[in-house]
C-alpha cells in the first residue's frame, strides 16, 4: 500500500522508541501524504504494520484535522479563518475562492485537483489572509491573483 | 526595537551553518558543555528567563524539577506547535535562525541531563521542518550535535516530529500524548511531566523562543540578558502583531516597551488610518483590552497583569474601530469549540455551547438571557478543566462581553419578544421524547464556514 | 513514609500514602459523585464530576487524581458551596447534549447521570438547552452478541476505552473526532472479540453500552440481588445474581481486589443460562418411576448397602469438584461412616488439556470446577480418578457407586468423560447418582436424586488461590429438588440412626475446626466479607444497593 520511502520513514520513527505506538503519528502523516486519505483500508494497514488495534489507529487518525477520512484532491487549498485573517477579510476571500472553484469548503473540484478547506489559524498571520497549498504558505491571498492559486 | 534574539535573523544566509557560526552560533552550547549541568540551570535561573510560550513560568526552575533516577531516560521536548491564534514568532525564528533554535534545544537537553530531544512542530509547519532538518543535518555533520557533541563526551539525539493539525498538541501534556501516538488528550496533573512525562520518563517541555533565549544567555551571560527588559520581566520578547495594522509581523521588543509606541511605530499604526478599538495582547487566550485600557500599558508581564490580561504568547491582535466585536468573538469562540479536544466535560460541552449561543445571537435569534448564559457557562468552565484550553476559551468571551456590552445587547431581542420566549421556555415541551431532530445540524455549523461570513 | 490524616466534610480518616481523595472518601462512606473514576482503572480525571474543595488550593481539584496529603482538609459538594457549584456545572454540561429519554432508556434505575441529577447537592437544576438543539450521534449499534452502543448517551468518561486497552487488551473501542463531536465507536462496527466484553456494559455509568443479554428484560428496580461466586471455573469471580420471580435475569461481577478485581469473563457471566438450557432432574427417579423422597432415601440406602454386604467389594464414591465444601465434607463423612470399605474419588469432568485454549492470563482458567482446591483440602483426590474406577468396574471389582455430579456451567462436558461415566454406570449394578439435570450419560444409574444447582443452595467454594468464598442462594428450589447436604443428611440418618446437622453454616464450622486449610474462617465472616471489605466502588447507585462503602 505504501512506497518503500514511506515505509522507511515509518520504520525510522519506530526505531526512535521502544513503543511502536510512537510511530503512529508519523505513519498517519506519511499515509495521508501518499494515499491522500486515511480511511478504513489505510487504518487496517497501519494497524497491522504497527501491531495496534484498528480502533486505536482510527481514534488517533480521527483526532487530527490534517488526516482525512475521505480522499482529498491532488492539492489541498487551506484558507485560514483565524481571527487575524478574519480581521483582514478572510471571509470575503473564502467566498471568492469558493465561487471560483465552484465548490464549498470541504469539497473537492470535479477534476479532482483541489480540495478546499477552511482552517483555523495557521501561524502565518503577517501574511493575512493566509493560505496554504499543501504544505506551502501562499498568503496573503488578496495580494496574489486568486486565479493563480488554482493554476499551481 | 531590540536586537538580541533576532539580531542575525534578517540575513537569509543565517540558515547555513557557516554563516551562523560566524555570527556566533553554538558558542552558548560550547560554553554550556564546559560547565556541569547544574551550573547551566543556575545560569538560566539567574537570568530570570520566563517561558515564552504563554504561561511565563521561570525556565531555570522548570529545569531544576528534573531528578532522574537510575535507568530513566530524560527527555527534552521543544514545543514548536505554535497554534495560539495570532502567534507566529516561532515560525519566524525557525525560518530565519534555525541554528539558534537547535542550540537552545541542545543546551536545554544538556542542562536537564537528557540525551534525547524532540522538536514537535505543528503539521502546518512542514515546510519549516525541512529548514530545521537541513540545519540539523549540517550541525550533525559538523559534530556539533550528535554522539560526543563538540568532543565534550556528551551525546545528544534530536528528532523533529510533525503534528497533524490539532491546537491542543501545544499544551505540554497534549504534546506528550500526541508524541506517544495517542489522541492528544492532556493528562491530569499530578504527576507532572518532570516526574512522568513522555513514555512516563522525566520530561521538560519548552517553547522555541524560550530555548532560543537560553542559547543567547549561555553565550552572553545572564547579566547581558537582564540588561534587557525590566526587573521581573527580564530580556526581550518576540511580538507577533497582526490584524488591523499597517505592518503586521514579528518584532523583538524590550520587555517594558510602551504598547502604544509599538503600535504606532513598529506596527505602523491602524490599517487605513482608522482608530484603535481593542487589542488582544497575547493570543486569543488572554482577555481583550479596550483602546483606553491599552493606552498606558507597557509590553511586559507585570503591566499586562495590572490591566487584568497577560502577555501570553506575545501574539498581539489589533482590532480597528470598524470591527464588530460580537462577530469577532464568534470567530474566536468557534476556534475553541473546534479545537477543544473533547476529553473533559466542561471544555468539551462548554466551548461548543458558547459558540452555539453566540451564533444564534448573531443570527438574530438571541434570547433575553443569552449574555448572562454565556457568562455563566464561562464561569462553569473556568478552573474546572484538565488543561488551560478551557480557561483560555472563557477569557475572550467574558472580556468581550464585559467591555463591549452595548454591541452585544444590540443583538438581543426586544423585551416583548422576551415574554413570548419565556412562555415557550416554560410551556409544555411536546416532542421531547420524539424522534431526533434533523441530524447533526450543529455539526455543520461548527465545521463549516461562519454562516454570517460566506 | 507512614500514613496521612485527612478530614473530609469534617470527618477524619487515616489512610496510607498514595491513596487518592476519592478512595479516602469511599472508605469513609462520604459520597463523591463520579463518572470516569473506577477503582480498577487508571485515573484519567476527565469527567470533572468529583471536583472537591481543598483548603489551601486556589480552585477545586478532582478527588480521583489528587493524592492525599497529611493534614488535608477536603470539602465535598455536601458541605462546600464551591464544590457543589462545580458539580452542578459539570452535570449541566453533561446534559447539554444528552438525550432526555430516561423513560425509554434501559439504564434507568442504575444510571449515574440520572442518580446524580436527582441529588439535591449536584442536580435538580433546570436545563437550559432545548432538546432540538442537541448534537445527534449513532444509536443502537450492535457490537456483537454482548453489547449495544448508544453513542448519544455516552458521557465520554472513557471507562470502557480504558478497560479494553488496559484490562482485556483488545482495544476495540475508541473515541473519534474532537470537542462536542467526540463519539465512541468500534472500528467499522466490528463485532467485539473481547471475551470480557460484558464488562464494558458494567463499567459504563450511563446507558451508552448496555448488555444485549439483559437489555429490556427487566427494569432494574424490580430485581432482587444475591451475592455469590461464579461457578464457571476455578477462579471464583465474585458476582451478584440479579433475579426476579425465581429466575436469574443477569449475573454481574462484584468487586474483589484479591480475586477478580471488578471483572468477570463473558462465559462466566452467562453460565447461569446453562442451568436452564437442558431439562432439570425434578424428582427422585428409579428408571422411569418417580419416587417420593422417603422412598428414594430408603431405596438409596438399600441399594448402597445390600449389594456390598453380599460381595464385600468396596463402595466407589465419586464427587464432582463443583460441589460446595459443605457438600463435599458431608459426602466424605457419610461415606466414611456408612461404608468401612470405600474408594473416595473426585473431580468428575473435563480434563485440563482439552480446554487449555480457554485459559488466559486475566481470569479464565482451564479447570472449570469452582471448588477443586476445596476438594483437595477436604482429602479428595488421592486415588484412581474416573478412569481408574472404570478399570476396576470393567474387571468386576466394583458393585456399588455413589456419585455427586454437576455438569460444567461453562462449555460442554468432554465426550470422553461422558463415555466413562456412562461406562461406569453400565458396569456397576448398584448406583445412586445425585445430580442436577437430565443427562443422557447418567441414564444408566439405578437411582437418580435431584440436587440443587448453583444459585439454588448456599455454601462455600475454595478457588485456585486457596481463597474460600461464600456462595449465595438466589433461587428457590422447585419441584422435589433438594440441596445435596440435606439428601446426604437423610442418608446419614438412615445409616447411623442419628440425626445429622446439615445447615451449611454448621457444616462449615465443623470443617473449620477439623481441616487445617480452613482453620480460623467463619461462615458468617465469609458471607459479609464482600459488603464490608470491598465497597463496590465501581458502581454506585441510590437504589436498594445503597452507595459505595455504605
Amino acid at each position: 500500500m505504501l512506497s518503500k520511502d514511506a515505509l522507511r520513514e515509518i520504520e525510522a520513527a519506530r526505531a526512535e522508541e521502544d513503543s511502536p505506538r510512537h510511530a503512529l503519528l508519523t505513519a498517519l502523516r506519511v499515509t495521508q501524504g501518499e494515499r491522500r486519505q486515511v480511511g478504513p483500508e489505510e487504518i487496517t494497514y497501519i494497524a497491522d504494520l504497527l501491531g495496534l488495534s484498528p480502533a486505536l489507529v482510527q481514534g488517533v487518525a480521527r483526532f487530527y484535522d490534517q488526516i482525512s477520512a475521505t480522499p482529498t484532491g491532488q492539492h489541498v487549498l487551506s484558507l485560514c479563518r483565524g481571527i487575524s485573517c478574519y480581521l483582514c477579510g478572510a471571509d470575503e476571500v473564502a467566498a471568492a475562492v469558493g465561487e471560483l472553484l465552484g465548490i464549498r469548503p470541504g469539497e473537492t473540484t470535479a477534476d479532482g485537483r483541489f480540495t478546499l478547506r477552511l482552517v483555523e489559524c495557521v501561524g502565518d498571520c503577517d501574511r493575512a489572509p493566509a493560505a496554504m497549498v499543501d504544505d506551502r504558505f501562499v498568503g496573503p491571498v488578496a495580494a496574489v491573483a486568486i486565479d493563480n492559486l488554482t493554476k499551481m | 526595537m531590540a536586537q538580541y534574539l533576532t539580531r542575525n535573523a534578517l540575513d537569509p544566509a543565517q540558515r547555513e551553518l557557516q554563516t551562523a557560526l560566524r555570527a556566533g552560533a553554538y558558542l552558548g552550547f560550547k560554553q554550556a558543555l564546559s560547565l556541569p549541568p547544574q551550573e547551566v540551570v543556575a545560569e538560566i535561573d539567574a537570568s530570570g528567563l520566563r517561558g515564552r510560550g504563554g504561561a511565563g513560568f521561570p525556565t531555570g526552575r522548570k529545569w531544576s524539577f528534573i531528578h532522574a533516577k537510575e535507568g530513566q531516560t530524560v527527555y527534552l521536548l521543544c514545543n514548536a506547535d505554535e497554534s495560539e491564534p495570532g502567534t507566529f514568532k516561532d515560525h519566524y525564528l525557525i525560518e530565519r535562525d534555525p541554528h539558534l533554535v537547535l542550540e537552545g534545544v541542545a543546551i536545554g537537553a544538556y542542562a536537564i541531563g537528557a540525551h534525547r530531544a524532540y522538536i514537535y512542530m505543528r503539521g502546518e509547519y512542514a515546510s519549516l521542518a525541512e529548514t530545521l532538518a537541513a540545519a540539523l543535518r549540517e550541525a550533525m555533520a559538523a559534530d556539533i550535535i550528535g554522539p560526543n557533541c563538540m568532543n565534550s563526551g556528551y551525546d545528544l539525539r534530536i528528532t523533529i516530529q510533525l503534528g497533524a493539525g490539532a491546537y491542543i498538541c501545544g499544551e505540554e501534556t497534549g504534546l506528550i500524548q500526541s508524541l506517544e501516538g495517542r489522541r492528544a488528550y492532556p493528562r491530569v496533573r499530578p504527576p507532572f511531566p518532570a516526574v512522568h512525562g513522555f513514555l512516563q520518563e522525566p520530561t521538560v517541555v519548552n517553547n522555541v523562543e524560550t530555548l532560543a533565549c537560553a542559547a543567547r544567555i549561555m553565550a552572553e551571560g545572564a547579566e547581558a540578558f537582564k540588561d534587557h527588559g525590566t526587573g521581573r520581566s527580564a530580556g526581550t520578547k518576540l511580538i507577533s502583531v497582526s490584524g488591523a495594522v499597517e505592518r503586521p509581523g514579528v518584532y523583538e521588543v524590550e520587555l517594558g516597551y510602551p504598547l502604544m509606541e509599538f503600535l504606532q511605530g513598529e506596527a505602523g499604526g491602524i490599517r487605513g488610518g482608522r482608530g484603535l478599538k481593542a487589542i488582544i495582547p497575547g493570543g486569543t487566550s488572554v482577555p481583550v483590552l479596550t483602546a483606553e485600557e491599552a493606552a498606558p500599558l507597557t509590553i511586559d508581564y507585570e503591566s499586562m497583569q495590572s490591566a487584568g490580561t497577560m502577555l501570553g504568547s506575545g501574539g498581539m491582535i489589533v482590532f480597528g474601530d470598524d470591527t464588530s466585536m460580537p462577530q469577532a468573538l464568534l470567530r474566536i469562540a468557534e476556534f475553541y469549540a473546534h479545537e477543544s479536544c473533547g476529553e473533559c466535560t466542561p471544555c468539551r460541552e462548554g466551548t461548543g455551547w458558547m459558540a452555539w449561543v453566540l451564533r444564534r445571537l448573531l443570527a438574530g435569534e438571541g434570547r433575553p438571557g443569552d449574555l448572562g448564559l454565556l457568562l455563566r457557562v464561562g464561569d462553569n468552565i473556568e478552573g474546572r478543566t484538565i488543561c488551560g484550553l478551557g480557561d483560555a476559551s472563557v477569557q475572550p468571551v467574558r472580556s468581550f462581553i464585559r467591555k463591549f456590552r452595548p454591541e452585544f445587547e444590540a443583538l438581543l431581542p426586544e423585551p416583548v419578544q422576551a415574554v413570548a420566549w419565556q412562555s415557550h421556555g416554560h410551556g409544555p415541551r411536546t416532542g421531547r421524547f420524539g424522534p431526533p431532530a434533523e441530524e447533526a445540524t450543529r455539526s455543520e455549523a461548527v465545521d463549516g464556514p461562519p454562516t454570517a461570513a460566506l | 513514609m507512614s500514613g496521612a490524616d485527612l478530614t473530609i466534610d469534617g470527618r477524619q480518616i487515616e489512610v496510607e500514602q498514595g491513596v487518592s481523595v476519592i478512595q479516602a472518601a469511599d472508605r469513609l462512606g462520604v459520597e463523591i459523585p463520579r463518572f470516569c473514576y473506577h477503582p480498577d482503572l487508571r485515573p484519567e480525571g476527565n469527567c470533572r464530576m468529583c471536583l472537591v474543595e481543598v483548603d489551601g488550593f486556589p480552585k477545586p481539584v478532582v478527588a480521583c487524581a489528587t493524592p492525599v496529603v497529611d493534614g488535608m482538609v477536603v470539602k465535598t459538594p455536601h458541605t462546600s458551596p464551591v464544590a457543589s457549584r462545580a458539580a452542578r456545572g459539570v452535570l449541566e454540561f453533561l446534559l447539554v447534549n444528552h438525550p432526555l429519554d430516561c423513560p425509554i432508556c434501559d439504564q434507568a434505575g442504575e444510571c449515574s447521570l440520572q442518580d446524580f441529577y436527582m441529588h439535591p447537592d449536584y442536580g435538580q437544576h433546570r436545563s437550559h438547552v432545548d432538546p432540538e438543539e442537541k448534537i445527534h450521534k449513532r444509536k443502537r449499534v450492535n457490537l456483537g452478541p454482548r453489547i449495544v452502543l448508544d453513542a448519544e448517551r455516552c458521557v465520554m468518561c472513557s471507562r470502557c476505552v480504558r478497560f479494553s486497552e488496559e484490562v482485556s487488551g483488545y482495544a476495540e473501542l475508541q473515541f473519534v473526532r474532537r470537542g462536542n463531536h467526540v463519539e465512541l465507536t468500534a472500528f467499522e462496527d466490528r463485532v467485539l472479540e473481547d471475551p470480557y466484553a460484558g464488562n464494558l456494559a458494567d463499567v459504563c455509568p450511563v446507558g451508552a453500552l448496555t448488555s444485549r443479554d439483559f437489555r429490556f428484560k427487566r427494569r432494574v428496580w424490580h430485581l432482587s440481588h444475591t451475592d455469590s461466586v461464579c461457578a464457571g471455573c476455578s477462579t471464583g469471580c465474585n458476582v451478584r445474581i440479579d433475579h426476579f420471580d425465581g429466575h436469574i435475569e443477569r449475573v454481574v461481577p462484584r468487586r474483589n481486589p484479591e480475586v477478580n478485581r471488578s471483572w468477570i469473563c463473558d462465559e462466566g457471566r452467562l453460565s447461569y443460562q446453562s442451568l436452564t438450557s437442558i431439562p432439570r432432574l425434578t424428582h427422585p427417579r428409579e428408571g422411569d418411576r418417580r419416587l417420593l423422597w422417603a422412598e428414594a432415601i430408603a431405596l438409596a440406602h438399600e441399594t448402597l448397602h445390600s449389594a456390598g454386604a453380599v460381595t464385600g467389594l468396596p463402595l466407589a464414591a465419586l464427587a464432582s469438584a463443583s460441589a460446595t465444601n459443605e457438600s463435599l465434607w458431608l459426602f466424605r463423612q457419610y461415606v466414611e461412616v456408612a461404608f468401612p470399605q470405600h474408594l473416595l474419588e473426585f473431580r468428575l469432568g473435563r480434563e485440563m488439556e482439552t480446554v487449555a485454549e480457554r485459559e488466559d492470563k486475566l481470569l479464565r482458567r482451564a479447570d472449570k470446577h469452582p471448588n477443586t482446591m476445596g476438594a483437595l483440602h477436604l482429602g479428595y483426590g488421592r486415588g484412581l480418578g474416573l478412569k481408574g474406577l472404570l478399570d476396576l468396574a470393567e474387571k468386576g471389582e466394583l458393585s456399588r457407586l455413589l456419585m455427586l455430579y454437576y455438569p460444567p456451567l461453562v462449555g460442554q462436558e468432554a465426550e470422553e468423560t461422558k463415555e466413562r461415566i456412562a461406562g461406569l454406570l453400565a458396569r456397576v449394578p448398584e448406583s445412586v447418582v445425585l445430580t442436577t439435570h437430565e443427562l443422557p450419560y447418567l441414564t444408566g444409574a439405578k437411582l437418580l436424586l435431584p440436587v440443587a444447582a448453583w444459585s439454588e443452595e448456599e455454601g462455600t467454594y475454595t478457588n485456585h488461590q486457596g481463597v474460600t468464598q461464600h456462595v449465595g442462594k438466589a433461587i428457590s428450589l422447585r419441584e422435589a429438588v433438594r440441596p445435596a447436604t440435606d439428601i446426604l443428611g437423610d442418608l446419614w440418618q438412615v445409616a447411623t440412626a442419628a440425626r445429622r446437622e446439615t445447615a451449611p453454616e454448621r457444616l462449615f464450622r465443623e470443617i473449620a475446626m477439623s481441616v487445617p486449610a480452613f482453620r480460623g474462617l467463619s461462615y458468617a465472616g465469609l458471607e459479609s466479607r464482600a459488603a464490608t471489605v470491598y465497597p463496590p466502588e465501581g458502581r454506585m447507585h441510590y437504589g436498594q444497593e445503597g452507595f459505595a462503602g455504605r
